[in-house]
Protein backbone atom coordinates (compact mmCIF):
# COMPACT_ATOMS: atom_id res chain seq x y z
CA UNK A 1 0.00 0.00 0.00
CA UNK A 2 1.31 3.35 -0.91
CA UNK A 3 0.66 6.86 0.25
CA UNK A 4 -1.59 8.51 -1.73
CA UNK A 5 -0.42 11.81 -3.46
CA UNK A 6 -4.30 13.44 -2.31
CA UNK A 7 -2.76 13.31 1.20
CA UNK A 8 0.75 13.99 0.58
CA UNK A 9 -0.58 16.87 -0.84
CA UNK A 10 -3.56 17.99 1.44
CA UNK A 11 -5.72 18.89 -1.26
CA UNK A 12 -9.28 17.01 -1.60
CA UNK A 13 -9.92 15.48 -4.31
CA UNK A 14 -12.44 12.68 -3.53
CA UNK A 15 -13.25 10.41 -5.87
CA UNK A 16 -16.89 9.44 -7.43
CA UNK A 17 -14.79 6.55 -10.02
CA UNK A 18 -15.20 2.79 -10.10
CA UNK A 19 -14.84 -0.18 -12.23
CA UNK A 20 -16.85 -2.30 -14.70
CA UNK A 21 -15.88 -6.25 -14.83
CA UNK A 22 -18.51 -7.86 -17.17
CA UNK A 23 -17.85 -11.43 -18.33
CA UNK A 24 -19.60 -13.34 -21.06
CA UNK A 25 -19.37 -16.98 -22.24
CA UNK A 26 -18.85 -17.39 -26.11
CA UNK A 27 -20.94 -20.49 -27.10
CA UNK A 28 -19.16 -20.43 -30.21
CA UNK A 29 -15.29 -19.98 -29.60
CA UNK A 30 -16.44 -22.01 -26.34
CA UNK A 31 -14.47 -19.87 -23.85
CA UNK A 32 -15.13 -16.92 -21.57
CA UNK A 33 -14.54 -13.53 -22.60
CA UNK A 34 -13.89 -10.34 -20.49
CA UNK A 35 -16.44 -8.20 -22.73
CA UNK A 36 -15.94 -5.11 -20.56
CA UNK A 37 -12.98 -4.49 -18.36
CA UNK A 38 -12.34 -0.95 -17.00
CA UNK A 39 -11.89 1.04 -14.27
CA UNK A 40 -10.65 4.97 -13.02
CA UNK A 41 -10.45 6.24 -9.22
CA UNK A 42 -8.51 3.89 -6.55
CA UNK A 43 -9.48 0.51 -8.64
CA UNK A 44 -7.50 -0.95 -11.10
CA UNK A 45 -8.91 -3.98 -12.86
CA UNK A 46 -6.80 -5.99 -14.85
CA UNK A 47 -6.73 -9.92 -16.40
CA UNK A 48 -4.98 -11.95 -13.46
CA UNK A 49 -3.64 -15.29 -13.65
CA UNK A 50 -3.94 -18.51 -11.34
CA UNK A 51 -2.78 -18.04 -7.83
CA UNK A 52 -2.67 -22.18 -8.68
CA UNK A 53 -5.38 -24.78 -6.55
CA UNK A 54 -8.48 -23.75 -7.77
CA UNK A 55 -10.92 -26.91 -6.82
CA UNK A 56 -13.78 -24.65 -7.73
CA UNK A 57 -13.63 -24.21 -10.78
CA UNK A 58 -13.65 -27.57 -11.87
CA UNK A 59 -10.31 -28.02 -13.76
CA UNK A 60 -11.35 -25.35 -16.23
CA UNK A 61 -8.03 -23.70 -17.90
CA UNK A 62 -10.30 -20.55 -19.76
CA UNK A 63 -12.01 -19.39 -17.11
CA UNK A 64 -11.67 -15.27 -17.09
CA UNK A 65 -9.36 -14.37 -13.77
CA UNK A 66 -9.14 -10.76 -12.89
CA UNK A 67 -7.26 -8.98 -10.61
CA UNK A 68 -8.16 -5.53 -8.25
CA UNK A 69 -5.56 -3.55 -7.33
CA UNK A 70 -4.97 0.06 -5.63
CA UNK A 71 -4.23 2.69 -8.45
CA UNK A 72 -3.82 5.11 -5.00
CA UNK A 73 -4.50 4.56 -1.51
CA UNK A 74 -7.88 4.60 -0.50
CA UNK A 75 -10.52 4.36 -0.47
CA UNK A 76 -10.04 8.03 1.70
CA UNK A 77 -13.01 9.81 3.42
CA UNK A 78 -14.88 11.65 0.23
CA UNK A 79 -14.73 9.12 -1.85
CA UNK A 80 -17.63 7.50 -3.57
CA UNK A 81 -17.25 4.87 -5.77
CA UNK A 82 -19.38 2.14 -7.82
CA UNK A 83 -18.05 -1.66 -8.75
CA UNK A 84 -20.28 -3.74 -11.10
CA UNK A 85 -19.48 -7.16 -11.78
CA UNK A 86 -21.75 -9.43 -14.62
CA UNK A 87 -21.14 -12.71 -15.20
CA UNK A 88 -23.26 -14.02 -18.16
CA UNK A 89 -25.09 -16.78 -18.30
CA UNK A 90 -22.68 -20.18 -18.48
CA UNK A 91 -19.51 -17.91 -18.05
CA UNK A 92 -16.78 -18.23 -15.06
CA UNK A 93 -15.19 -15.42 -13.64
CA UNK A 94 -12.63 -15.66 -10.69
CA UNK A 95 -12.37 -12.42 -8.99
CA UNK A 96 -9.27 -11.80 -6.61
CA UNK A 97 -7.97 -8.74 -4.62
CA UNK A 98 -3.87 -8.34 -4.87
CA UNK A 99 -3.50 -6.96 -1.60
CA UNK A 100 -5.36 -5.83 1.58
CA UNK A 101 -7.34 -2.39 1.13
CA UNK A 102 -6.98 0.23 3.48
CA UNK A 103 -9.27 2.62 4.68
CA UNK A 104 -8.28 5.83 5.60
CA UNK A 105 -10.44 8.97 6.57
CA UNK A 106 -9.74 11.76 4.33
CA UNK A 107 -8.14 15.40 5.48
CA UNK A 108 -11.58 16.56 5.85
CA UNK A 109 -13.14 13.45 7.80
CA UNK A 110 -15.95 12.82 5.38
CA UNK A 111 -17.36 9.39 5.18
CA UNK A 112 -16.45 7.27 2.34
CA UNK A 113 -18.31 4.74 0.53
CA UNK A 114 -18.08 1.77 -2.11
CA UNK A 115 -21.03 -0.23 -3.74
CA UNK A 116 -20.68 -3.12 -5.60
CA UNK A 117 -23.54 -4.24 -7.82
CA UNK A 118 -22.93 -7.87 -8.85
CA UNK A 119 -25.20 -10.08 -11.07
CA UNK A 120 -24.33 -13.67 -11.86
CA UNK A 121 -26.39 -15.22 -14.60
CA UNK A 122 -27.74 -18.79 -14.98
CA UNK A 123 -24.80 -21.85 -15.25
CA UNK A 124 -22.33 -18.87 -14.03
CA UNK A 125 -20.00 -18.88 -11.52
CA UNK A 126 -18.64 -16.39 -9.57
CA UNK A 127 -15.76 -16.66 -7.51
CA UNK A 128 -14.95 -13.35 -5.17
CA UNK A 129 -11.82 -14.21 -2.90
CA UNK A 130 -11.40 -10.60 -1.41
CA UNK A 131 -8.68 -9.91 0.50
CA UNK A 132 -9.53 -8.28 4.30
CA UNK A 133 -10.36 -4.98 4.71
CA UNK A 134 -8.50 -2.66 7.37
CA UNK A 135 -10.79 0.03 8.94
CA UNK A 136 -7.71 2.42 10.10
CA UNK A 137 -8.48 4.74 12.67
CA UNK A 138 -10.63 7.62 11.84
CA UNK A 139 -11.97 6.51 8.65
CA UNK A 140 -15.91 6.47 8.18
CA UNK A 141 -16.68 3.83 5.42
CA UNK A 142 -19.65 1.80 4.58
CA UNK A 143 -19.12 -0.57 2.27
CA UNK A 144 -22.11 -2.06 0.18
CA UNK A 145 -22.01 -5.29 -1.99
CA UNK A 146 -25.59 -5.95 -3.73
CA UNK A 147 -25.36 -9.68 -5.15
CA UNK A 148 -28.46 -10.53 -7.73
CA UNK A 149 -28.13 -14.41 -8.41
CA UNK A 150 -30.14 -16.25 -11.27
CA UNK A 151 -31.82 -19.81 -10.23
CA UNK A 152 -28.55 -21.49 -11.05
CA UNK A 153 -25.84 -19.31 -10.51
CA UNK A 154 -23.07 -20.51 -8.52
CA UNK A 155 -21.01 -17.83 -6.07
CA UNK A 156 -18.52 -17.81 -3.31
CA UNK A 157 -17.25 -14.95 -1.55
CA UNK A 158 -15.41 -14.60 1.67
CA UNK A 159 -14.73 -10.44 3.07
CA UNK A 160 -12.62 -10.05 6.48
CA UNK A 161 -13.08 -7.28 8.26
CA UNK A 162 -9.96 -6.06 10.32
CA UNK A 163 -10.39 -3.54 12.88
CA UNK A 164 -8.03 -0.87 12.67
CA UNK A 165 -3.99 -1.59 11.92
CA UNK A 166 -1.61 -3.01 14.49
CA UNK A 167 -1.87 -1.39 17.98
CA UNK A 168 -4.39 1.72 16.64
CA UNK A 169 -8.49 1.77 17.65
CA UNK A 170 -10.28 0.99 14.59
CA UNK A 171 -12.07 3.30 12.28
CA UNK A 172 -15.96 3.00 11.27
CA UNK A 173 -16.51 0.75 8.84
CA UNK A 174 -19.76 -0.98 8.13
CA UNK A 175 -19.67 -3.56 5.76
CA UNK A 176 -23.55 -4.98 4.14
CA UNK A 177 -23.94 -8.26 2.06
CA UNK A 178 -27.36 -8.53 0.40
CA UNK A 179 -27.75 -11.44 -1.97
CA UNK A 180 -31.04 -12.36 -3.73
CA UNK A 181 -31.52 -15.30 -5.84
CA UNK A 182 -34.61 -15.12 -8.42
CA UNK A 183 -35.67 -12.18 -6.47
CA UNK A 184 -36.33 -13.31 -3.40
CA UNK A 185 -33.75 -12.69 -0.04
CA UNK A 186 -31.43 -15.08 0.89
CA UNK A 187 -28.99 -13.52 2.81
CA UNK A 188 -28.51 -10.41 4.37
CA UNK A 189 -26.63 -9.14 7.12
CA UNK A 190 -24.70 -5.67 8.06
CA UNK A 191 -21.68 -5.59 10.32
CA UNK A 192 -20.38 -2.25 11.70
CA UNK A 193 -17.31 -1.64 14.00
CA UNK A 194 -15.58 1.05 15.37
CA UNK A 195 -16.62 3.71 17.58
CA UNK A 196 -19.70 5.02 15.74
CA UNK A 197 -21.17 1.70 15.62
CA UNK A 198 -22.39 1.33 19.47
CA UNK A 199 -22.30 -2.38 21.03
CA UNK A 200 -19.67 -3.58 18.27
CA UNK A 201 -16.83 -4.67 20.44
CA UNK A 202 -19.92 -6.23 22.81
CA UNK A 203 -20.02 -9.69 23.72
CA UNK A 204 -23.32 -10.89 21.71
CA UNK A 205 -21.48 -8.99 18.60
CA UNK A 206 -17.39 -8.88 18.03
CA UNK A 207 -16.06 -8.98 21.44
CA UNK A 208 -12.60 -8.03 21.96
CA UNK A 209 -11.88 -9.06 18.38
CA UNK A 210 -9.52 -7.62 15.98
CA UNK A 211 -10.49 -10.06 12.77
CA UNK A 212 -14.54 -10.56 11.51
CA UNK A 213 -15.09 -12.67 8.29
CA UNK A 214 -17.64 -13.88 6.40
CA UNK A 215 -17.74 -17.04 3.63
CA UNK A 216 -20.92 -17.67 1.57
CA UNK A 217 -21.19 -20.38 -0.89
CA UNK A 218 -23.96 -21.05 -3.38
CA UNK A 219 -23.92 -24.03 -5.20
CA UNK A 220 -27.29 -25.04 -7.00
CA UNK A 221 -28.01 -28.29 -7.35
CA UNK A 222 -25.73 -29.92 -4.33
CA UNK A 223 -26.30 -30.81 -0.58
CA UNK A 224 -23.57 -28.84 1.00
CA UNK A 225 -26.37 -27.13 3.30
CA UNK A 226 -28.15 -29.94 4.49
CA UNK A 227 -28.40 -30.29 8.08
CA UNK A 228 -25.00 -28.25 8.51
CA UNK A 229 -23.73 -26.74 11.76
CA UNK A 230 -20.30 -26.86 11.92
CA UNK A 231 -18.79 -25.84 15.05
CA UNK A 232 -15.00 -24.01 14.51
CA UNK A 233 -12.88 -23.53 17.24
CA UNK A 234 -15.11 -21.16 20.21
CA UNK A 235 -15.75 -18.22 17.88
CA UNK A 236 -16.64 -19.17 14.25
CA UNK A 237 -19.78 -21.25 12.88
CA UNK A 238 -20.80 -22.49 9.58
CA UNK A 239 -24.15 -23.06 8.56
CA UNK A 240 -26.40 -24.25 6.07
CA UNK A 241 -29.30 -21.42 5.33
CA UNK A 242 -30.93 -23.27 1.90
CA UNK A 243 -29.50 -27.00 1.32
CA UNK A 244 -27.32 -25.67 -1.03
CA UNK A 245 -26.11 -22.60 0.49
CA UNK A 246 -23.73 -22.27 3.10
CA UNK A 247 -22.78 -19.09 5.10
CA UNK A 248 -19.84 -18.93 7.87
CA UNK A 249 -19.26 -16.40 10.16
CA UNK A 250 -16.35 -16.05 12.49
CA UNK A 251 -14.62 -13.53 14.84
CA UNK A 252 -10.70 -13.81 15.63
CA UNK A 253 -7.89 -12.11 17.39
CA UNK A 254 -6.51 -11.28 14.17
CA UNK A 255 -6.51 -11.80 10.49
CA UNK A 256 -4.54 -14.55 9.88
CA UNK A 257 -6.40 -16.68 12.98
CA UNK A 258 -9.50 -15.90 10.98
CA UNK A 259 -8.06 -17.18 7.50
CA UNK A 260 -7.53 -20.40 9.28
CA UNK A 261 -11.17 -20.61 10.96
CA UNK A 262 -12.73 -19.54 6.91
CA UNK A 263 -10.37 -22.17 5.38
CA UNK A 264 -11.21 -24.82 7.88
CA UNK A 265 -15.01 -24.02 7.35
CA UNK A 266 -14.15 -24.41 3.34
CA UNK A 267 -12.90 -27.76 3.81
CA UNK A 268 -15.88 -29.12 5.70
CA UNK A 269 -17.91 -28.30 2.63
CA UNK A 270 -16.05 -30.51 1.06
CA UNK A 271 -15.32 -31.04 -2.58
CA UNK A 272 -15.27 -29.10 -5.11
CA UNK A 273 -15.18 -26.06 -2.45
CA UNK A 274 -12.36 -27.81 -0.23
CA UNK A 275 -10.62 -30.70 0.65
CA UNK A 276 -13.51 -33.70 1.37
CA UNK A 277 -13.18 -33.79 5.64
CA UNK A 278 -10.48 -36.23 6.75
CA UNK A 279 -8.92 -36.31 3.47
CA UNK A 280 -5.66 -34.55 5.19
CA UNK A 281 -4.73 -35.57 8.32
CA UNK A 282 -3.43 -32.11 8.86
CA UNK A 283 -7.19 -30.75 8.65
CA UNK A 284 -8.34 -33.55 11.14
CA UNK A 285 -5.87 -32.59 13.63
CA UNK A 286 -6.96 -29.20 13.69
CA UNK A 287 -10.30 -29.91 14.96
CA UNK A 288 -10.81 -28.15 17.94
CA UNK B 1 -44.73 10.62 20.97
CA UNK B 2 -48.58 10.02 20.96
CA UNK B 3 -50.52 8.75 24.16
CA UNK B 4 -50.86 4.92 23.77
CA UNK B 5 -54.46 3.93 22.26
CA UNK B 6 -54.28 0.75 24.38
CA UNK B 7 -52.16 0.74 27.65
CA UNK B 8 -53.42 -2.00 29.39
CA UNK B 9 -52.97 -4.06 25.75
CA UNK B 10 -48.91 -2.71 25.83
CA UNK B 11 -48.54 -3.95 29.02
CA UNK B 12 -49.85 -7.35 28.75
CA UNK B 13 -47.58 -8.21 25.21
CA UNK B 14 -44.73 -6.72 27.39
CA UNK B 15 -45.23 -8.49 30.70
CA UNK B 16 -43.05 -11.10 30.73
CA UNK B 17 -45.61 -13.12 32.78
CA UNK B 18 -47.84 -13.93 30.09
CA UNK B 19 -47.81 -17.56 29.31
CA UNK B 20 -45.49 -17.61 25.67
CA UNK B 21 -42.28 -19.95 26.88
CA UNK B 22 -39.90 -16.28 26.36
CA UNK B 23 -39.52 -17.60 30.77
CA UNK B 24 -37.31 -20.78 29.28
CA UNK B 25 -34.69 -19.07 27.01
CA UNK B 26 -32.11 -16.77 27.38
CA UNK B 27 -31.07 -15.22 24.20
CA UNK B 28 -27.46 -16.60 23.83
CA UNK B 29 -26.23 -15.64 27.36
CA UNK B 30 -25.92 -19.14 28.24
CA UNK B 31 -23.91 -19.86 26.09
CA UNK B 32 -21.78 -16.25 26.41
CA UNK B 33 -21.34 -17.11 30.05
CA UNK B 34 -19.97 -20.87 29.27
CA UNK B 35 -17.58 -20.01 26.67
CA UNK B 36 -15.92 -16.82 29.03
CA UNK B 37 -17.58 -13.94 27.25
CA UNK B 38 -20.05 -12.99 29.80
CA UNK B 39 -18.69 -13.15 33.69
CA UNK B 40 -20.09 -10.21 35.48
CA UNK B 41 -22.76 -6.74 35.40
CA UNK B 42 -21.09 -4.98 33.37
CA UNK B 43 -20.55 -7.72 30.60
CA UNK B 44 -24.38 -8.24 30.48
CA UNK B 45 -24.85 -4.87 29.76
CA UNK B 46 -22.25 -4.58 26.93
CA UNK B 47 -24.01 -7.91 25.95
CA UNK B 48 -27.66 -6.38 26.05
CA UNK B 49 -26.14 -3.16 24.25
CA UNK B 50 -24.84 -5.23 21.49
CA UNK B 51 -28.21 -6.95 21.50
CA UNK B 52 -30.11 -3.57 20.74
CA UNK B 53 -28.18 -2.22 18.41
CA UNK B 54 -28.06 -5.03 15.98
CA UNK B 55 -30.57 -8.32 16.17
CA UNK B 56 -32.58 -6.40 18.80
CA UNK B 57 -32.89 -3.64 16.13
CA UNK B 58 -34.20 -5.85 13.19
CA UNK B 59 -36.21 -7.63 15.35
CA UNK B 60 -38.12 -4.55 16.24
CA UNK B 61 -38.52 -3.22 12.96
CA UNK B 62 -39.88 -6.48 12.00
CA UNK B 63 -42.59 -6.16 15.03
CA UNK B 64 -43.33 -2.79 13.66
CA UNK B 65 -43.80 -4.05 10.24
CA UNK B 66 -45.75 -6.89 10.77
CA UNK B 67 -48.35 -5.01 13.15
CA UNK B 68 -48.69 -2.22 10.15
CA UNK B 69 -49.08 -5.34 7.79
CA UNK B 70 -51.35 -7.47 9.84
CA UNK B 71 -53.62 -4.10 10.55
CA UNK B 72 -54.74 -3.87 7.08
CA UNK B 73 -54.84 -7.42 6.43
CA UNK B 74 -51.98 -7.94 3.91
CA UNK B 75 -51.27 -11.73 4.29
CA UNK B 76 -48.87 -11.60 1.47
CA UNK B 77 -46.83 -8.85 3.37
CA UNK B 78 -46.11 -11.25 6.12
CA UNK B 79 -44.80 -13.76 3.70
CA UNK B 80 -42.68 -11.33 2.58
CA UNK B 81 -41.43 -9.86 6.00
CA UNK B 82 -41.10 -13.67 6.76
CA UNK B 83 -38.48 -14.46 3.63
CA UNK B 84 -36.95 -10.56 4.42
CA UNK B 85 -36.23 -12.15 8.15
CA UNK B 86 -34.50 -15.40 7.42
CA UNK B 87 -32.41 -13.75 5.03
CA UNK B 88 -31.20 -11.97 8.12
CA UNK B 89 -31.08 -14.83 10.45
CA UNK B 90 -28.40 -17.29 8.85
CA UNK B 91 -28.67 -19.34 12.25
CA UNK B 92 -30.37 -21.81 11.72
CA UNK B 93 -30.30 -22.74 15.35
CA UNK B 94 -31.57 -19.05 15.84
CA UNK B 95 -34.88 -19.44 13.04
CA UNK B 96 -35.42 -22.78 15.06
CA UNK B 97 -36.21 -20.85 18.49
CA UNK B 98 -37.52 -17.39 16.41
CA UNK B 99 -40.22 -20.33 15.01
CA UNK B 100 -40.59 -22.18 18.31
CA UNK B 101 -41.34 -18.76 19.95
CA UNK B 102 -43.97 -17.00 17.62
CA UNK B 103 -46.10 -19.93 17.48
CA UNK B 104 -45.92 -20.13 21.15
CA UNK B 105 -46.78 -16.61 21.28
CA UNK B 106 -49.92 -16.50 18.75
CA UNK B 107 -50.81 -19.69 20.53
CA UNK B 108 -51.19 -17.97 23.81
CA UNK B 109 -52.68 -14.80 22.11
CA UNK B 110 -55.36 -16.45 20.28
CA UNK B 111 -56.92 -18.54 23.33
CA UNK B 112 -56.08 -14.82 25.73
CA UNK B 113 -57.79 -12.20 23.55
CA UNK B 114 -59.45 -14.19 20.31
CA UNK B 115 -59.46 -11.83 17.24
CA UNK B 116 -60.29 -13.41 14.06
CA UNK B 117 -56.87 -12.64 12.26
CA UNK B 118 -55.85 -15.22 14.43
CA UNK B 119 -57.61 -18.04 11.91
CA UNK B 120 -56.26 -16.14 8.76
CA UNK B 121 -52.66 -15.97 9.23
CA UNK B 122 -49.55 -18.79 8.58
CA UNK B 123 -49.47 -20.68 12.00
CA UNK B 124 -45.56 -20.68 11.24
CA UNK B 125 -44.29 -17.25 11.80
CA UNK B 126 -41.05 -15.93 13.29
CA UNK B 127 -41.47 -14.20 16.71
CA UNK B 128 -40.93 -10.25 15.70
CA UNK B 129 -43.41 -11.41 13.03
CA UNK B 130 -45.45 -13.09 15.28
CA UNK B 131 -45.28 -10.80 18.04
CA UNK B 132 -46.28 -7.72 15.37
CA UNK B 133 -49.07 -9.28 14.28
CA UNK B 134 -50.11 -10.27 18.02
CA UNK B 135 -49.61 -6.25 18.95
CA UNK B 136 -52.05 -5.71 15.76
CA UNK B 137 -54.40 -8.35 16.87
CA UNK B 138 -54.91 -6.18 20.59
CA UNK B 139 -55.00 -2.68 18.75
CA UNK B 140 -51.78 -1.70 19.01
CA UNK B 141 -49.62 0.85 17.20
CA UNK B 142 -46.60 -0.30 15.11
CA UNK B 143 -44.23 2.14 17.45
CA UNK B 144 -46.11 0.00 20.26
CA UNK B 145 -44.95 -3.14 18.61
CA UNK B 146 -41.49 -2.03 18.19
CA UNK B 147 -40.98 -1.11 21.73
CA UNK B 148 -42.67 -4.10 23.09
CA UNK B 149 -40.16 -6.11 21.24
CA UNK B 150 -37.13 -4.66 22.40
CA UNK B 151 -38.29 -5.05 25.70
CA UNK B 152 -38.78 -8.47 25.16
CA UNK B 153 -35.08 -8.97 23.21
CA UNK B 154 -33.56 -7.35 26.25
CA UNK B 155 -35.37 -8.56 29.15
CA UNK B 156 -35.19 -12.78 28.00
CA UNK B 157 -31.50 -12.23 29.02
CA UNK B 158 -31.51 -10.01 32.02
CA UNK B 159 -34.28 -12.81 33.41
CA UNK B 160 -31.74 -15.67 32.79
CA UNK B 161 -28.86 -13.98 34.00
CA UNK B 162 -28.88 -14.43 37.92
CA UNK B 163 -29.33 -18.19 36.87
CA UNK B 164 -26.09 -18.16 35.25
CA UNK B 165 -24.24 -15.67 36.75
CA UNK B 166 -22.58 -14.78 40.09
CA UNK B 167 -24.90 -11.47 40.31
CA UNK B 168 -28.47 -11.17 42.15
CA UNK B 169 -31.48 -9.89 40.20
CA UNK B 170 -30.91 -6.04 41.29
CA UNK B 171 -27.57 -5.96 39.31
CA UNK B 172 -29.41 -7.68 36.30
CA UNK B 173 -31.99 -5.14 36.52
CA UNK B 174 -29.15 -2.52 36.76
CA UNK B 175 -27.44 -3.72 33.31
CA UNK B 176 -31.04 -3.47 32.08
CA UNK B 177 -31.85 -0.05 33.15
CA UNK B 178 -28.36 1.01 31.77
CA UNK B 179 -29.48 0.18 28.46
CA UNK B 180 -32.85 2.06 28.76
CA UNK B 181 -32.00 4.65 26.20
CA UNK B 182 -29.99 2.32 23.54
CA UNK B 183 -33.19 0.60 23.56
CA UNK B 184 -35.05 3.59 22.86
CA UNK B 185 -33.39 4.86 19.84
CA UNK B 186 -33.12 1.84 18.57
CA UNK B 187 -36.65 1.51 19.04
CA UNK B 188 -37.86 4.35 17.64
CA UNK B 189 -35.16 4.20 14.38
CA UNK B 190 -36.80 0.78 14.09
CA UNK B 191 -40.36 1.98 14.07
CA UNK B 192 -38.96 4.67 11.61
CA UNK B 193 -37.39 2.10 9.23
CA UNK B 194 -40.52 -0.20 9.40
CA UNK B 195 -42.15 2.30 7.40
CA UNK B 196 -39.72 1.53 4.12
CA UNK B 197 -39.53 -1.40 1.75
CA UNK B 198 -38.40 -4.71 3.73
CA UNK B 199 -35.83 -5.09 1.36
CA UNK B 200 -34.18 -1.96 2.98
CA UNK B 201 -35.11 -2.75 6.85
CA UNK B 202 -31.95 -2.68 8.45
CA UNK B 203 -29.77 -6.00 8.41
CA UNK B 204 -27.13 -5.37 11.44
CA UNK B 205 -25.47 -8.79 12.59
CA UNK B 206 -24.41 -9.78 15.98
CA UNK B 207 -21.44 -12.64 15.08
CA UNK B 208 -21.20 -14.18 18.26
CA UNK B 209 -24.29 -14.36 19.18
CA UNK B 210 -24.55 -16.74 15.76
CA UNK B 211 -21.51 -18.40 17.20
CA UNK B 212 -23.55 -18.87 20.65
CA UNK B 213 -26.69 -20.28 19.28
CA UNK B 214 -24.98 -22.93 17.56
CA UNK B 215 -23.06 -23.58 20.56
CA UNK B 216 -26.35 -23.59 22.50
CA UNK B 217 -27.59 -26.27 20.07
CA UNK B 218 -25.07 -28.48 20.10
CA UNK B 219 -24.62 -28.67 23.93
CA UNK B 220 -25.31 -31.76 26.00
CA UNK B 221 -26.65 -30.16 28.80
CA UNK B 222 -28.16 -26.81 29.15
CA UNK B 223 -30.53 -24.71 31.65
CA UNK B 224 -32.27 -22.78 29.00
CA UNK B 225 -33.68 -23.43 25.29
CA UNK B 226 -31.80 -21.09 24.12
Amino acid sequence: MTVSPRLATGTSSAMTGGAVVAVEYDHVGRANRLARLRSDGPFRVRPGGSKGFEPWTGGARDVARVAVSAATAGPLGGDRLAFEVAVGDGATLVLVDTSATLVLPGVHGEPSRVDYRVRVGDDATLIWASEPLIAASGCDHTHRIEVTLAPRARFFLRDELIAGRVGEPSGNLSLQIRVTRDGTALFDQRLGIGPGHPGWDSPAVVGNAKAVGTMLIVDPGSTIGVDRADLIGADGVSVGIADDVVAAGAVAADSLALSRTLDRAIALVGSPWGPEPGASATISEETP
Amino acid sequence: MPPHRNPGALLLLADGRLPSGGYAHSAGLEAAVRLGRVRDTDDLERFLVGLATTTGRVAATFAAAACATAARGDLDGLDRLQSEFAARTPSPAQRRVASALGRQLLRALSSIAPHELHGRIPDRLYHPVAFGVGAATLGLAPGDASRAMLHETLMTPTIAAPKLLRIDPFDAHRAFAATLAVADSAAVGAARDATRDPATFPAWSAPLAEVYAAQHAAARTRLFAS
